[in-house]
């Protein structure tokens, strides 16, 4: 062995033994870390049984818990076991992925309608069922990005999943029953159960989800009965939009003027806009305060233009030179996702993914961008476009608001390749 | 080189200590056990401990809580404002870690804190929601399985309905297995002991290893439940 060689070797070997202290050392801190977490919240699946436990638990009561960027890209529809959970009201012995079953549970629909009625979920489950994939996301996902972080609970990416709704559309339901709208209905208002002594929880929809949006009393996901602390027996569900007014445990549903002023409505589930005006958020000053109002906010409804890379994940090493970066894209389902671009060099230069297929027009689209990499650090970035033109902003905190709410700045996420 | 690695490993978990007691510890201060007899009748302490928020958000906070039901005279809300607003302004430090179990034997009094928002000071309880403890536990600790069933409460929360002298409670109980054995331990004895409750005959107050091995069953809240109904209460 000549002496520059035998240097070289020396060399790579301390690198070797300096690489392997650093990395023990950084997961025995990383153990300690997973130690000090649990010890503060119980597990996802101690929580609602049949949950996956490595969702993260936000709040056990009431139930709120993310899903991970890992978990998701493991699968295309999005397992009742992945599902991310939010809960604003805990109804007493659903917190679990079984099947809510409770014979002769009653819908009441009523409001603004030629003959208000009431609804078993057995007569519903004979009326003509359909189907729909969409994307099911909090609002409030992604709120750890905000700066100052607003309050609420802090989402990372994992408050999100793609499932598949089955159930009776709103507008089947009226055609069967022979119900006529009063042309006052603008929006439609819903009430949860307060089964158990459960607080009220209300939200409403403008009507537009009737047609736009498939509005349905769902009765199944992902091909099963809806479980139980996702909503069952009934759900209203609007693909395409946040999830917030797809209201679980479906007790009353009613045709109305306007919408709620209840506390879930306003000034909860809301962000800034100019009245009349047609701005996706108003900008505010990072940090201020807002008068949220009916007139002077709209509430989170339609799903914003997204995307999250699902690989490589962050903090990850991937073999070069060729690296596949892979992702969903979403919005809410009025037009298209036309493209989705992206970057490993900051935001310099953009290249198109390819589009590899979607799940109809509300579920994700799956692209996968290669790219020639050689080894070093890089950060990744994605951004979808629709076909309106809506994209997602550089700097997501470009709309800051008080609560935080519908963040879809573009995604970063830093990797190695080896 | 070595020191650097260990300064990197102390730094570490000092970040995961920060990070996961202030998930669920409230600083100490005026105002303390008020914020957590009020905050948790609705929802885990999680919710308010997490929170980094300026005086006038903290108001507004406190006035949608009360939208949703907070029950608070003008001299409460005043008491909690002042804490929210001082010990969880922006920026404020997480609490100092508590001391290790050993040098300082931990009061139950004090982990009851904890379970006041639902069981109440006076451990009564609130109709249809959450049982009472006053005049229940000792006939739980007299039944056979008892005293292992209420560390399962403890450790895995418990909901669905149970029935209480003949009054039914439909309220959920989130597990605190983020307690530790102690602390269990010590509240576990002190709601054994107080309000009239005493100990049956023969059984001593609660143990960290009696609590240690009710761990790892990983039982959802719903077996704790059927676990109940097995001890043949009515």
């Amino acid at each position: 062995m000549d002496e520059q060689k035998k240097v070289s070797f020396e060399q790579a070997e301390m690198n070797r033994r300096a690489f392997l202290k650093k990395t023990a050392a950084a997961g025995a801190a990383v153990g300690m870390m997973g130690l000090g977490m649990a010890q503060q919240q119980p597990t996802a699946d101690q929580v609602v049984r049949g949950k996956n436990p490595k969702l993260v638990v936000l709040s056990s009561r009431p139930v709120v818990m993310e899903s991970t960027l890992e978990l998701l890209g493991t699968e295309r529809i999005t397992s009742k076991a992945n599902l991310f959970v939010r809960n604003n009201i805990d109804l007493p012995g659903l917190n679990t992925t079984e099947p809510n079953v409770q014979p002769g549970w009653v819908v009441e629909i009523g409001g603004l309608i030629s003959a208000p009625f009431r609804i078993t979920v057995e007569e519903l489950s004979r009326l003509p069922q359909t189907e729909v994939t969409s994307v099911l996301q909090c609002s409030g996902n992604g709120r750890a990005n905000f700066n100052p972080r607003p309050s609420g609970n802090p989402w990372t990416y994992g408050g999100v999943g793609q499932v598949t709704w089955r159930g009776v559309l709103l507008k089947t339901l009226l055609e069967a029953k022979e119900v006529k709208l009063n042309e006052n209905a603008r929006f439609i208002t819903m009430n949860a159960s307060t089964q158990g002594g459960a607080q009220p929880y209300e939200k409403s929809f403008p009507i537009s989800v009737l047609d736009y949006n498939s509005a349905m009393l769902a009765l199944g996901m992902n091909g099963e009965p809806l479980p139980a602390v996702h909503g069952g027996p009934v759900r209203l569900v609007a693909a395409g939009t946040f999830g917030t007014a797809n209201v679980k445990w479906l007790a009353k549903l009613e045709f109305t003027a306007s919408e709620s002023s209840g506390n879930e409505q306003v000034p909860r589930y809301r962000v800034p806009v100019l009245p009349g005006w047609n701005t996706p958020i108003l900008p505010t000053q990072p940090g201020s305060r807002y008068p949220y109002a009916l007139n002077n906010s709209r509430s989170n409804w339609g799903a914003n233009i997204n995307s999250f890379i699902l690989s490589p994940l962050a903090g990850s090493s991937v073999k070069g030179r060729l690296v596949e970066v892979r992702g969903v894209a979403w919005n809410d389902g009025l037009a298209p996702v036309e493209s989705v671009e992206v970057s490993v060099n900051g935001g310099t230069s953009w290249r198109k993914a390819i589009i590899e297929g979607n799940e109809g027009k509300f579920g994700w689209y799956r692209w996968v961008s290669p790219q020639l990499l050689a080894p070093g650090e890089y950060e990744v970035m994605a951004r979808a476009t629709d076909t309106l033109g809506r994209t997602q902003p550089l700097n997501g905190n470009v709309w800051w608001n008080e609560r935080g709410y519908e963040w879809n700045g573009v995604m970063r996420v830093k990797f190695k390749v080896t | 080189m070595k020191v650097r690695y260990l300064v990197w490993v102390i730094l570490l978990a000092l970040a995961a200590l920060w990070v996961g007691l202030g998930q669920n510890a409230l600083p100490e201060g005026p105002g303390r056990e008020l914020v957590l007899q009020k905050c948790q009748t609705c929802h885990e302490i999680g919710f308010v401990t997490r929170e980094r928020q300026t005086r006038e958000r903290w108001d507004s906070l406190i006035s949608e809580m009360q939208g949703y039901g907070l029950k608070v005279t003008p001299e409460e809300r005043a008491t909690i404002l002042d804490y929210l607003a001082t010990r969880l302004a922006p920026g404020a430090a997480a609490p100092a870690p508590a001391q290790p179990q050993a040098t300082t034997p931990t009061a139950g009094a004090s982990v009851y804190n904890n379970c006041i928002g639902c069981h109440q000071a006076t451990g009564a309880g609130i109709p249809g929601a959450f049982p009472p403890l006053a005049g229940h536990v000792p006939e739980i600790l007299a039944a056979r399985g008892g005293r292992e069933w209420l560390i399962q409460v403890m450790l895995y929360g418990l909901q669905g309905q149970i029935s209480v002298k003949g009054a039914s409670y439909n309220g959920i109980m989130p597990g605190y297995g983020q307690l530790s054995n102690a602390e269990i331990a010590a509240v576990l004895t002190h709601i054994a002991t107080q309000w009239g409750n005493a100990l049956p005959a023969g059984q001593a107050a609660f143990t960290e290893a009696e609590v240690q091995a009710q761990r790892g069953k990983n039982l959802t809240a719903q077996q704790v439940l059927s676990t109940r109904q097995q001890l043949g209460l009515r």
